[in-house]
């Protein structure tokens, strides 16, 4: 009687307790095909010196008690951009994900996704102004312009800067060394969400044109054939 | 922000999603019951009874043609061809039966009409022609005429048709064709059709019963007679329902077992666990249930369960909603029953006095006792199930670690070991370790086989666990020889390299003193003979660390000396001027302090970001017009009492 495995995560685990060469040409496979775009999507980091060079300055003090906006490091967010082939957790809506490529660095994550929500950069408080009529509508009166105070004291998601135009500048700079784009591939119906969006590896994954998603579906096809020449069962080849 | 990531496969392995669709089916199950108690059921009825009449006119269509061409003997294995074709694929018979027909009128063999039902089969699930028109194109080329299969376009060339070879084109097509519709039923959309297939072939197995138990029931010997009794059911109806009603309160806990058995396997979405039970109890109860057919029923579901679990559910959640509905009828006919029985048979005698109480109190008892020892039963038998699939599942890991080609490969390796003397590498041990315990296995495979023959559930497990347990041994060994393997790879690389010999480590300390020496002359043109003046860094003149001379003859210690010195005192002047900030920064707290109310002392007034810092405060003050009315308050003042005679010119006055 043949062992039966079901689905790709059952195959891997079945592959590393039963065929261990399996699952390591498995890898390799998915590996060489990931490591072209990862390759491709590191060329498109650019150099500290073409940002803002604010953003790559050390702090000047590490006694913050607060978590600063993280700073780039060209070096650091390269070297944080790799693929992952161990499947993961199966996430709320009960799905697990194979194979990633992923863009570890906080740096490079805000290289990769800034803009693309707001494309100048975070929103201003609203102004407001109130006139005090000491003067009798005349001399002697005078005016206080505040920003108005959202329902939530915690000022997330609005620009906290004291240049209204920091947002946009630090996104035009951004701009200038990588324009976003979407990853989706071409031909789909419906609105391309800003999710799938990035400067890095997004915009690789869009460069390569499904040969890497082809590929990793190809080993996946491998890995399930071999697995049955071994003997075993294997139902749930990809689709 | 920090795992921006492309997820690339994905795989549904959900637990809660999955519980939530198993909450729908439940009640999509309980409302399909709900369904066919009322009047649903009447309407299922009927359909299962007009699916049954429709598939046994195709059938009997075939059947006749079959006949006809003296192919009668291949009648059963065709329809058995069809029925499982329909299922595997998807498609309907209604589709498949007239396919066939035309094929074997055209061919007058099965075999040929076999072979280019599957071959349309194929072209019809990779092309876009409909079954119909490819079987039609077929059909005409084995008489002769391959001008159809052209129009097909299916990729035939002009010089392919042009030969008229049918055998070459059928070569051509299956080359092309083959597994497209084995792929095709794949598909989600396929499945969904096979699922649908399936219940239909359920109902119409449903319907055959009925018509079969209706037949049956009225002792009619053929439909024709069934007929007869129905039109002369007004003189007859009455007999016929007492029969009727006689044979289910007869049979009622039988009827009611079953479903029971039925609705159990449904609920607990354990098919094949429950189709084991199911045919047991039927086995035990086959002598009253073969009369509905129930058994036919049963191993419907089995096959429905083996060849596609969904299928069966679905055909199991459908016979057991029947089965459920007929049961509530048969509770009704059971009461009516027994009204009819009080008021005619036993009139006027209660159920001790007529003798059906103890009568139908005995066949409760006998038929609990049967169930009972049944249920026993068949605990047993899957307990041994359950010890014999386990014993198996090992049994298949073992057979395929077990390879005697890579033993004696592995023994002629160990034999030459021994004839060069003796094993002097750790990965030759570990080979022999490896197959050493692969014949452990082998042993333990044979032992387990041996278990398994004498049918003792203590030994198989036993036996079961010995293997597992040297299954798991053997794994380890086989990654101890991937991790030696690993770790010879990664020394093969470690190449060594020449970077520190005595020739590099003169050439460094050259190249060092070089620069040292560049560096003096640099040092020198700024400070000016070693010393500092005070007004470029405050420091009283002739307060310094007196410099080395740079030059190659200097030493690297007395370098380093001069550095950590120089630093000292860099860091002892900054504590300083550190302390000084502080006093200064005191006395400014204290000038604050005696300010009092005029400025609004805090003692957090000098810390923090000043101007323009957010530190939580959401409200930030701009005055843009900074003139005050002070002015014009006063020279309207002046101007006002100069007007009524208050002169301000004089000392003195208002």
């Amino acid at each position: 009687m043949p062992t039966e495995v079901k689905g790709v995560v059952e195959l891997l685990k079945a592959s590393k307790e039963f065929a261990p060469d399996l699952l390591k040409q498995y890898q390799t496979e998915v590996g060489n095909a990931l490591t072209t775009v990862v390759t491709k999507a590191r060329g498109f980091i650019p150099a500290d010196a073409s940002l803002l060079s604010g953003w790559s300055k050390p702090l000047s003090s590490d006694a913050a008690n607060y978590r600063a906006f993280p700073k780039f490091n060209s070096g650091e967010a390269k070297r944080k951009i790799g693929y992952k082939t161990t499947p993961t957790k199966a996430n709320k809506a009960g799905w697990s994900y194979l194979a990633r490529i992923v863009n570890a660095s906080a740096g490079g994550a805000i290289y990769e996704t800034a803009g693309r929500k707001n494309k100048d950069g975070q929103p201003n408080y609203k102004r407001k102004s109130v006139v005090y009529r000491t003067g009798g509508n005349g001399p002697g009166d005078f005016q206080i312009n505040y920003y108005e105070e959202k329902d939530n004291s915690y000022r997330k998601g609005f620009n906290n800067s004291l240049n209204p135009n920091a947002g946009k500048q630090f996104i035009n700079s951004l701009n200038s060394t990588g324009q976003l784009v979407n990853a989706r591939p071409k031909g789909l119906t419906g609105n391309p969400g800003r999710k799938s969006t990035g400067r890095a590896i997004y915009r690789a994954w869009a460069e390569d044109e499904g040969k890497a998603n082809a590929a990793v579906l190809k080993a996946i096809e491998t890995a399930g054939f071999n697995f049955e020449k071994k003997g075993f069962v294997f139902r749930g080849r990809a689709k | 922000m920090s795992d921006v990531s492309i997820n690339i496969v994905s795989q549904f392995l959900g637990q809660k999603a999955f519980d939530k669709a198993g909450n729908s089916a439940n009640k999509l199950a309980s409302n399909v019951k709900r369904a066919l108690i009322g009047v649903g059921f009447e309407e299922f009825a009927r359909r299962s009874v007009n699916a049954f009449a429709a598939n046994e006119k195709e059938m009997a269509g075939l059947s006749n043609t079959l006949k006809n061409l003296g192919l009668e003997m291949q009648n059963a294995s065709v329809a058995s061809y069809l029925d499982k074709l329909a299922l595997a694929t998807g498609a309907l018979k209604s589709e498949l039966v007239p396919a066939f027909q035309t094929l074997a009128v055209t061919t007058k063999d099965t075999a040929d009409a076999t072979t280019l039902l599957n071959l349309a089969m194929d072209i019809s699930a990779g092309s876009t022609n409909s079954l119909d028109s490819v079987i039609s194109a077929l059909s005409k080329a084995y008489k002769g005429n391959v001008g159809g299969l052209g129009k097909l376009n299916v990729g035939l060339d002009k010089t392919i048709l042009a030969t008229g070879d049918l055998q070459e084109i059928v070569a051509y097509l299956s080359k092309t064709f083959s597994g497209q519709s084995k792929t095709a039923a794949e598909t989600f959309a396929n499945r969904v059709l096979r699922i649908k297939t399936a219940v239909e072939d359920a109902q119409e197995a449903f319907g055959k019963g009925l018509v079969d138990s209706l037949t049956i029931l009225t002792n009619s010997e053929s439909i024709d007679d069934l007929q007869k009794k129905i039109i002369t059911f007004g003189t007859e109806a009455g007999e016929a329902f007492r029969k009727l009603a006689g044979f289910v309160k007869d049979n009622e806990t039988a009827l009611k077992n079953v479903a029971a058995i039925l609705a159990g396997m449904f609920i607990g979405s354990k098919i094949t666990a429950g189709i084991y039970v199911l045919i047991g109890g039927l086995e035990a109860l086959s002598a009253t249930m073969r009369i509905l057919r129930n058994t036919a029923v049963g191993a419907y579901i089995a096959e429905m369960a083996v060849l596609n679990p969904l299928g069966g559910l679905a055909a199991a959640a459908g016979i057991v909603a029947t089965i459920y509905g007929v049961t509530k009828s048969l509770d009704m006919l059971s009461n009516k029953f027994d009204e009819v029985g009080k008021k005619s048979i036993n009139m006027g005698k209660n159920p001790i006095q007529s003798g059906t109480y103890l009568a139908t109190t005995k066949k409760l008892v006998n038929y609990t006792k049967v169930l009972t020892a049944e249920e026993l039963k068949q605990l047993k038998a899957k307990q041994l199930k359950l010890a014999i699939d386990k014993a198996n599942l090992a049994l298949g890991k073992g057979t395929d670690v077990f390879d005697l080609e890579k033993i004696q490969l592995n023994a002629a390796l160990i034999g030459q070991a021994e004839a060069l003397g003796k094993a002097t590498t750790g990965a030759q041990i570990l080979a022999i370790t490896n197959d050493v315990q692969r014949l452990k296995i082998k042993q333990d495979i044979l032992a387990l086989e041996d278990a398994i023959a004498s049918q003792d559930i203590k030994r198989i497990e036993s036996a079961t666990a010995t293997l597992n347990a040297d299954l798991k041994v053997l794994g380890t060994l086989q990654s101890q020889s991937f991790t030696i393997l690993g770790i010879k790879g990664i020394l093969d690389t470690l190449k060594p390299k020449s970077l520190i010999d005595q020739e590099n480590l003169n050439i460094a300390l050259d190249k060092i003193r070089e620069m040292l020496r560049l560096l003096a002359q640099t040092q020198t043109s700024v400070v000016a003979g070693g010393k500092s003046t005070r007004a470029v860094s405050g420091i009283p003149e002739g307060d310094y660390v007196p410099p080395v001379v740079f030059d190659p003859s200097t030493s690297i210690d007395a370098v380093i000396e001069y550095a950590d010195a120089a630093t000292e005192r860099a860091t002892a002047f900054a504590i300083l001027q550190e302390q000084e900030n502080y006093a200064a920064y005191l006395s400014l707290i204290e000038f604050q302090r005696k300010l009092g109310d005029l400025g609004g002392y805090s003692p957090d007034m000098n810390r923090g970001g000043g101007y323009g810092y957010n530190s939580g405060s959401t409200v930030t003050v701009e005055i843009v017009d900074k003139t005050s009315g002070l002015i014009e308050v006063v020279q309207t003042a002046v101007q006002e009492n100069n007007r009524f005679g208050n002169n301000l010119n004089f000392a003195g006055a208002i």
